[in-house]
């Protein structure tokens, strides 16, 4: 305990040993929520390399934070970290969204190859699997194109399965606001679903 | 957590979501544990390091700064009296009238 006399040496030895003792309990933790919120983040964002961001940073927030908590309440402060950083990315392109278009050029990033939207016709491909990938992709699409606190809510509610009181800690807001948040999300959902076998 | 939702509608959204997630690619799956260990990794390094030493090296600086300031000798102009102030005048002029006051000197006349 080379800085073991003075108080920040202190403070700091206590951390590193509390991340260091629950380093197994954390691991297993991560890698039981790891997927789910990658899958989140990757519908919210429609990108897998902003997804994986997102979850990196949500984990190294709850490791680097909130690893001296009892393992009972990471579940929703990673939720709430990982929602936030959801809504940071929504925010910050927003403002790029808006640059650009005072610019008046195009998102070149998200500007679509024609050669991508070619079909390969050597691939392989079951029916079944077309129907569930299509599917999944249409439903990715609409939830994407919510608003993103009626996004928010949709998938605290539906995908993770949490009640309006942990998705209103979540989401910093009261109860009623996520009620009618959820209802919209729905409603919008339902109709643009409609002729999809969800 | 107790699960609130109920319509045939979310029951199959949530359904389709959780299939997702456990036909995730291989490749996402490797990135992810990869992600998660240099997370615990880095964690455990970066907390002996410095967080609070920035804090408390400000507050030492402005506590340093503050002894300085109060050890400087400080001429303190207000308190400077109205006779105060004259004599300053006063011993302006006799500079000024220097060279009068030698030509009175060797001129004296006796008394």
């Amino acid at each position: 305990m080379r800085t073991g006399y003075t108080f920040i040496g202190f403070y700091h030895y206590r951390k590193r040993g509390n991340i260091l003792a629950n380093q197994k309990e954390l691991d297993q933790f991560l890698a039981s929520v790891e997927r789910r919120a990658y899958r989140m983040a990757e519908i919210a964002t429609g990108s897998a390399d902003d997804a994986l961001d997102i979850v990196q940073d949500a984990m190294y927030k709850l490791v680097q934070k909130y690893a001296i908590k009892s393992p009972a309440e990471w579940g929703p402060l990673f939720q709430t970290i990982l929602q936030s950083r959801i809504m940071d990315y929504h925010r910050r392109n927003t403002v790029r969204n808006k640059y650009m278009a005072w610019l008046g050029r195009k998102d070149e990033e998200n500007m679509v190859d024609p050669l991508e939207t070619v079909a390969d016709e050597k691939a392989v491909n079951p029916e079944s699997e077309v129907d569930q990938v299509t599917c999944m992709q249409v439903l990715e699409r609409a939830v994407r194109d919510l608003p993103p606190r009626q996004q928010q809510a949709f998938m605290l509610r539906a995908l993770e399965g949490l009640d309006v009181a942990q998705t209103a800690s979540v989401m910093k807001c009261s109860q009623g606001s996520v009620k009618t948040h959820y209802f919209r999300a729905i409603s919008v959902l339902r109709e643009r679903l409609g002729d999809y076998k969800i | 957590m107790k699960n609130e939702i109920n319509s045939e509608f979310e029951n199959r959204i949530k359904q389709r979501f959780d299939e997702s997630v456990t036909t995730l690619d291989a490749s996402t799956l490797s990135r992810l544990t990869t992600l998660r260990n240099q997370v615990l990794d880095n964690a455990g390094e970066s907390a002996s390091g410095r967080s609070l030493w920035v804090p408390m090296g400000a507050f030492a600086t402005i506590c340093t700064a503050i002894v300085i300031y109060s050890l400087i000798p400080h001429e303190n102009v207000e308190n400077k009296t109205f006779v105060d102030e004259i004599d300053i005048i006063s011993e302006l002029e006799l500079y000024e009238n220097l060279d009068f006051y030698e030509w009175l000197e060797q001129h004296e006349l006796p008394s």
